[in-house]
């Protein structure tokens, strides 16, 4: 058989992000260390509120409208697909299992690394939570820390790993919900490891970051720590609280308060704003002034209190985690912060989160072809797709036979 | 029923009493004033003639600290004085700070007892800035309820808006001084309701009708403004004060009663204007009521005040069947707030959050992150142009 | 899974969230119930693209799984692994067709175009139909040239001498699968030009030569009985504008009485050897040649006289020439 008659399939990966204020859904393949745009669907989500859902009925409604938007533009059924979870129902601890190596020579076995990785599995979850992923951390053997402990000598082998846990009554509704579009869930992705595996690269992850996502209704991170994910966890604050205090101070209206937020809102307070006018036309009542300073010094309050919120979970996560208080330097996160979602295009918020972490921080997007999704609220979806391509099999190359011609006629 | 003085001020707790002191002077006759109190030296402190003091025996002329159990403990010691005192009023003025604990434990006692005697009881509350602590927002939240359910209409300041209306470099005294003021106003401008001399004059009873049971949801506000079309420009200043309650959350009441001051060049014409404006935003749907008054002294300025209300259900609800006690608590009688109380409080909790009014509330390391963070930390905003 | 009631009859708990399990996977607690069609309108709007995609493809499978079929005729397919059955109307045997039709030199599967071809190129087949059948086998239908008469075999130097026939409109052919008894009761024609004695080229003599056995037997068998050969000697290469153009009958000896002198030769002329034939069928021969003065031992019978007085016109004139006279 000549070589072009065989056939390289790139895995398809469906992807589903539901947010605070969108929903989101992916069809792609992975080609070249970049995601192809196969298929698209997207719909303003209604029904949750801050990360929570309170009205599944429209919920379900506007994530399936999306899921059909997907199929149409994509021009094939989806079957399978990745989801994301974010949100406070979301929570992770690390679990370390420890084995001491058996046998007389001391020498460490694969039997022997997963006996110690089923050790780390058996420690309890809270009650009423259900464990949703495991992500694999350092292995430590006598202290030391390797890549791969089997074929090396030594006493103490410790296997750790971070555990995403949920909530069961809204996991179960979520499963549900997906279900009932028949659709079967692969697997469930943290969403801002997702995030992080689209906007930062191999050698951010290797030297440390902390990559935060600025959703509407929640701010969730992750820290990578050497190549490892040290720490992820969820803040309840998102864009959607900006707009609330905009709306609160100005005493205007959600979508006017939006509006000026996206226009003129900064993350950083200027004193030498307060003579500056800002003029608000076309609303009913006629046109509106609002003082600059206001605007800012609300929008900055409020970010400001956001990524110190941050700030102390990150803390406190990493006090639990090495037993002692780790102050957050450059020298511990090269990379520093990595800023992404919708909410990190607020104008100046590297300087605010810079001061405020002690880190250099950028804001980053996602790399892709198609120019639609290179913004960063998207980068939650095309990371699943990325992330996901670590669960899937290999590509498969086999001679191409009549079916799969005939298929791949039908695959535009 | 005696037209000297159709109003009765109560300052009651240490906040109340010396507000009340503060304003006695500037009054105008037909408002009496009183000053409740446990505190024996705040009493004395507050330069009002009229006083009662609570608690002789319990607290022995000291201060409730902060526990409202001791204060309505120590109002109810005195029901007999208080009875006394209260009678004769055709409207009654509560003015007290829910954080404290007479303010809290005695204010409700207080109204319960103005409402016996025949009196409209109107209550001015204010809540505790945010940042003095969620432990007591929670007690005056408490005491809250218990006034809703006890005054006819209770009109709650909440403090952090009070720091909007300081100018940005005033110390935090200037703030307390700034709810006097805005306090004074609110008296002035119900006490202007039935002053001789009016264009519209309003009778007494008219209150009454405005707020006829207790429990009623209530709203007040006052602006100010000078030049041309100073009327109109004085009920949307009125309406965009940080003190009324702003946003889909505020919802519409069905009684109004608008006050407009105004110097001698007022019509009739901008009064109508002015109401229209304020019945845009605020419905007053089944009654309106409509004062005026000439005030030469300051000719070319115009004040309007408005107090909204929305009365609580006519009928109320049949109290829902009441729960199986639990056992080994015969006889425990659960003092809960019936659902409207809890619902209009809610509703009053939830303009501080703004759009989030209806969720859950969102707490992060105990404090509630919806609440705009500018109104937690005391933030002052410098004032638009 | 274990219904609820059994379930609850024996004490188990639903696994949730709060089974002491150890590490309360997911996966193990929550089984997915993946619904085959979608609820709501949405789902119902997805279904029906899907299955209306299906559709599609399914009517564009039988469009080309019938363009398949009618392409199969033409498809190719190797000489050993199809079956060959073969119909024909003469004597042609399977082995032959099937050399014809897969020519050993080209090991690569033919299509029925060039079967039909190298079999048609054969001069014994006079029209072949090939049809390829569903189940790969070949069909071979061939009208042969039938042969009126036979001719002097051509040994190529040390090969075999092969039969060669004549057909009906002149071509001649090897006669390959006819049987002796067939071959042995045809005329032979002799005499032929040198030119044409050696390959397979027609010559117009022939053509006259088949023409005319293939009439006489079809219309007057029992005269071609008891024909032996035809002679072209005298054919000129069939032309017919000569008025002394003409070939011989020779006939069979054994078929005549020995009473009464033989008839050796009959002779045509070419140009109108039809009316000639026609005017032999109506002659009594026999009793010609038992009139008394009829003394030669042969005669030969010759069915026009071409008048030397008058070259170019010939007149149907029978008259027997003692045979000795030649």
């Amino acid at each position: 058989m000549s070589k072009r008659r065989t056939v390289p399939l790139p895995p398809r990966i469906a992807a589903v992000d539901i947010g605070t204020a969108k929903t989101v859904v992916l069809v792609g393949q992975v080609v070249d260390r970049s995601v192809r745009l196969l298929g698209f669907g997207e719909r303003r989500t209604e029904g949750v509120v801050k990360g929570v859902v309170e009205d599944l009925e429209r919920l379900t409604e506007c994530v399936h409208g999306a899921v059909a938007d997907a199929e149409a533009s994509a021009g094939f059924t989806l079957r399978n697909v990745y989801a994301s979870v974010n949100g406070p129902q979301v929570d992770g601890e690390r679990v370390k299992g420890i084995l001491t190596v058996p046998g007389r020579d001391r020498r460490v076995t694969v039997a022997d690394s997963l006996g110690a990785a089923a050790s780390a599995r058996r420690i309890e979850p809270p009650p009423g939570r259900m464990t949703l992923l495991y992500m694999a951390q350092p292995t430590l053997l006598d202290g030391r820390q390797v890549a791969n402990p089997v074929g090396m000598t030594g006493e103490r082998l410790e296997t750790s790993f971070w555990r995403v846990t949920h909530e069961e009554g809204s996991l179960r509704q979520r499963i549900g919900m997906l279900n009932g579009m028949s659709l079967e869930i692969n697997e469930f992705l943290l969403g801002s490891h997702a995030s992080a595996c689209a906007v930062a690269g191999e050698g951010d992850k290797r030297t440390g970051c902390l990559v935060l996502d600025l959703g509407a209704g929640t701010t969730s991170w992750i820290l990578h720590y050497r190549g490892h994910i040290l720490c992820a966890g969820c803040v309840p604050v998102g864009g959607e609280h900006v707009t609330n205090d905009l709306c609160s101070a100005l005493r205007v209206r959600r979508d006017v308060a939006e509006d000026i937020k996206l226009k003129f809102a900064s993350a950083v307070h200027h004193p030498d704003d307060a003579n500056k006018t800002i003029v608000k036309e076309g609303l009913p009542g006629g046109e509106l002034q609002f003082n600059r300073a206001t605007i800012n010094l609300v929008a900055s309050v409020r970010v400001r209190e956001l990524l110190e919120q941050v700030r102390q979970d990150v803390a406190g996560r990493l006090r639990q985690i090495f037993g002692r208080d780790v102050d957050l330097t450059p020298a511990f996160l090269p990379s520093g912060v990595i800023l992404t979602g919708g909410a990190s295009q607020l104008a100046e918020l590297p300087v605010a989160a810079g001061e405020v972490f002690g880190l250099p921080a950028r804001c980053a997007i996602p790399a892709t072809e198609a120019a639609q999704l290179r913004r960063p609220e998207y980068a939650c979806v095309l990371g699943l797709v990325a992330a996901a391509l670590v669960n899937e099999a290999p590509p498969r190359r086999r001679p191409a036979g009549f079916w799969d011609i005939l298929r791949n006629l039908f695959r535009s | 029923m005696s037209p000297a003085a159709p109003i009765l001020l109560v300052g009651v707790g240490g906040a109340g009493s010396s507000l009340v002191g503060r304003l006695a002077g500037s009054l105008p006759g037909t408002v009496r004033c009183l000053a409740v109190d446990a505190d024996a030296a705040a009493l004395a402190a507050s330069g009002v003639a009229d006083q009662v003091q609570l608690g002789r025996s319990s607290l022995r002329g000291l201060g409730a600290g902060g526990e409202t159990r001791l204060g309505s403990d120590a109002a109810e010691a005195e029901t007999a004085e208080l009875r006394r005192r209260l009678a004769g009023a055709p409207v009654v003025v509560l003015v007290a700070g829910l954080g404290g604990g007479i303010g809290g434990g005695a204010t409700p006692v207080l109204a319960a007892l103005a409402a016996e005697a025949g009196a409209t009881v109107l209550a001015l509350a204010t809540l505790p800035f945010s940042h003095e602590g969620e432990r007591r927002l929670a007690s005056a939240r408490d005491a809250l309820v218990a006034l809703h359910r006890a005054a006819h209409g209770t009109v709650v300041l909440r403090n952090d808006a009070l720091l909007q209306l300081a100018p940005a470099s005033a110390p935090v005294s200037e703030l307390f001084a700034e709810t006097g003021r805005w306090i004074s106003a609110a008296i002035e401008a119900i006490s202007g309701f039935f002053a001789e001399g009016a264009l519209l004059p309003l009778d007494p009873g008219a209150l009454r009708s405005l707020l006829p049971a207790p429990g009623s949801r209530a709203a007040f506000s006052t602006g100010r403004a000078e030049g041309e079309g100073a009327v109109l420009a004085a009920a949307r200043a009125a309406l965009a004060s940080p003190l009324h309650p702003h946003g889909p959350e505020a919802g519409r009441h069905e009684h109004l009663l608008v006050q407009v001051v105004g110097g001698p060049g007022l019509t009739t014409g901008d009064c109508q204007a002015a109401v229209a404006a304020l019945r845009s935003e605020l419905g007053g749907d089944r009654i309106t009521l409509l004062g005026a008054r000439i005030d030469a002294a300051d000719p070319a300025s115009a004040r309007v005040s408005f107090l909204a209300a929305s009365p609580a259900p006519a009928a109320p609800a049949p109290a829902p069947a009441p729960s199986p006690s639990p056992r080994g608590r015969k006889g425990a009688r659960a003092a809960a707030p019936s659902p409207q109380q809890l619902f209009s409080f809610a509703q009053e909790e939830n303009l501080r959050r703004g759009l989030f009014g209806t969720s859950a509330p969102n707490l992060f390391n105990g404090e509630d992150v919806d609440v705009p963070t500018y109104l937690r930390k005391g933030i002052r905003l410098p004032s638009a142009d | 899974m274990i219904p609820p009631i059994v379930r609850r009859m024996l004490g188990l708990r639903t696994p949730d969230a709060f089974a002491r399990a150890d590490d309360r996977d997911w996966r193990k607690l929550i089984s997915q119930d993946v619904q085959r069609v979608p609820a709501g309108a949405t789902g119902r709007r997805r279904a029906a693209r899907s299955w209306f995609n299906a559709a599609l493809i399914g009517l564009l499978l039988a469009g080309m799984a019938c363009l398949t079929w009618f392409a199969l005729d033409e498809a190719p397919a190797g000489p050993r692994a199809s079956a060959l059955r073969v119909r024909t109307d003469g004597w042609l045997p399977e082995d032959a067709v099937r050399a014809l039709a897969f020519p050993s030199g080209s090991s690569s599967a033919r299509d029925v175009a060039a079967i039909r071809q190298s079999l048609e190129a054969d001069p014994q087949v006079l029209g072949a139909r090939v049809r390829r059948l569903a189940d790969g086998a070949l069909e071979v239908e061939l009208r042969e040239r039938l042969a009126v008469a036979r001719l002097e075999p051509v040994a190529a130097p040390g090969a075999v001498p092969s039969i060669r026939l004549l057909g009906a409109d002149g071509v001649p052919f090897a006669g390959a699968g006819y049987p002796a008894q067939a071959v042995r009761n045809l005329p032979l024609v002799t005499d032929l030009p040198p030119e044409s004695s050696g390959g397979e080229r027609r010559s117009a003599g022939l053509e006259l030569a088949a023409a005319f056995l293939a009439a006489a037997r079809a219309g007057h068998g029992q005269l071609h009985a008891e024909w032996q050969a035809v002679s072209l000697r005298d054919c000129l290469d069939g032309r017919t504008d000569i008025p002394g153009a003409t070939f011989r009958v020779i006939v069979r000896p054994a078929s005549q009485p020995a009473d009464r002198p033989a008839l050796e030769e009959i002779v045509f002329s070419n140009a109108e050897w039809n009316r000639e034939l026609a005017v032999l069928a109506g002659l009594r021969v026999d009793e010609l040649l038992r009139r008394p003065g009829m003394t030669a031992r042969g005669y030969v019978l010759k069915l026009h006289v071409r008048n030397r007085s008058q070259p170019g016109t010939v007149t149907m004139e029978p008259r027997l020439v003692p045979a000795a006279s030649r």
